[in-house]
């Protein structure tokens, strides 16, 4: 199980995406949505605490644990996982990093946009195979 | 005296040579975007509120690509270390060299100053009488504005002229953080 989201700074969602191919029903992507969202709450309090950007694990449900990555610019990224090895989830949230700064610099992207971009798309599927 | 302004490049690796953009074609399109501006307010406030907003869609942007560029994966989370980012990365990034000083204002503690003895925006840029006291400086405080509220410490800025030691130009950029800003600051400490 192995799902993405990108949250905007006012918990706008950005982009989403099933990156493991599970399963599951329609049930259990919500379920994994609402994790997710969920976990924002402790991702802003770590994200202050810390000067770094990526924060790790930040919160666990049942089987299922919540890492995150925030750029300078308050953009959460939230991977929801089931015991992924740290380094490899480090260096997907810094390809994404990579991407999303790509993103923000178009001028006709407002940050509180939803991300269609399908280079995106690709840059983090691609990522996701390679370090995930 | 630099002749070429910086514009952060879009699709550099980090550690490449920046791309620079010519101070003239800089002064010309920031020159239209006043006279733009200029047709369709009717008083300075407004001309500054535009520039502003201008500057903090810049600022928002710059932020996200010089701190990926320049800090990989860390961040700011302190009002020293954000506004040093400003004050340095920031105004190296877009005009070519830091800015003057950083003062902490002695009114109130919510105050913080940025000054440039001679903003870059404003050398071709002459403003007639009947303009009073339009600082079109105000584009660089909305770009500060936009940096400073995307990395979470909103806030008011603006920008004033104030002349001193023979810089006719010399501009304070003048920031009031929220009372939010300044809890969370007590609160780590």
């Amino acid at each position: 199980m192995l799902t993405f989201a990108v949250v905007g700074r006012s918990d706008e969602p950005l982009y989403l995406a099933e990156l493991a191919s599970t399963k599951g029903d329609e049930a259990s992507y919500h379920l994994h949505q609402f994790v997710l969202y969920a976990a924002l709450d402790a991702v802003d309090e770590a994200a202050w605490r810390s000067g770094t950007c990526y924060l790790k694990a930040v919160d666990r449900f049942e089987d299922m644990t919540v890492s995150a990555y925030v750029t300078a610019g308050g953009i959460r990224m939230l991977l929801l996982h089931q015991g992924r090895g740290e380094d490899g989830i480090k260096s997907f949230f810094q390809d994404v990093h990579e991407a999303y700064v790509a993103i923000a610099m178009n001028p006709m992207y407002t940050p509180t946009e939803e991300i269609r971009s399908s280079e995106f798309d690709r840059k983090v599927k691609n990522s996701a195979r390679k370090h995930l | 005296m630099s002749r070429r302004m910086r514009v952060p490049g879009t699709s550099e690796k980090r550690g490449t040579k920046r791309t620079e953009v010519s101070l003239s074609a800089f002064a010309f399109l920031f020159s239209e975007l006043v006279q733009y501006s200029q047709q369709r307010v009717s008083n300075v406030e407004e001309l500054e509120g535009r520039l502003k907003q201008m500057g903090q869609e810049v600022g928002e942007r710059a932020l996200e690509m010089l701190a990926w560029r320049e800090k990989g994966t860390r961040k700011e989370t302190q009002i020293v270390g954000t506004l040093s980012f400003v004050h340095t990365v920031v105004w190296k990034a877009l005009f070519g060299r830091a800015a003057d000083a950083l003062e902490k204002g002695t009114q109130a503690d919510n105050e913080y100053m940025i000054v440039d003895r001679e903003p870059l925006i404003n050398r071709f840029i002459s403003v007639p009488k009947d303009l009073g006291h339009l600082n079109c400086a105000a584009f660089n405080a909305g770009v500060v504005r936009g940096v400073l509220v995307a990395a979470g410490f909103p806030c008011q800025v603006s920008a004033h002229f104030v002349p001193q030691d023979g810089y006719k130009q010399r501009t304070v950029i003048l920031i009031r953080f929220d009372e939010s800003v300044l809890l969370r600051e007590e609160m780590k400490l």
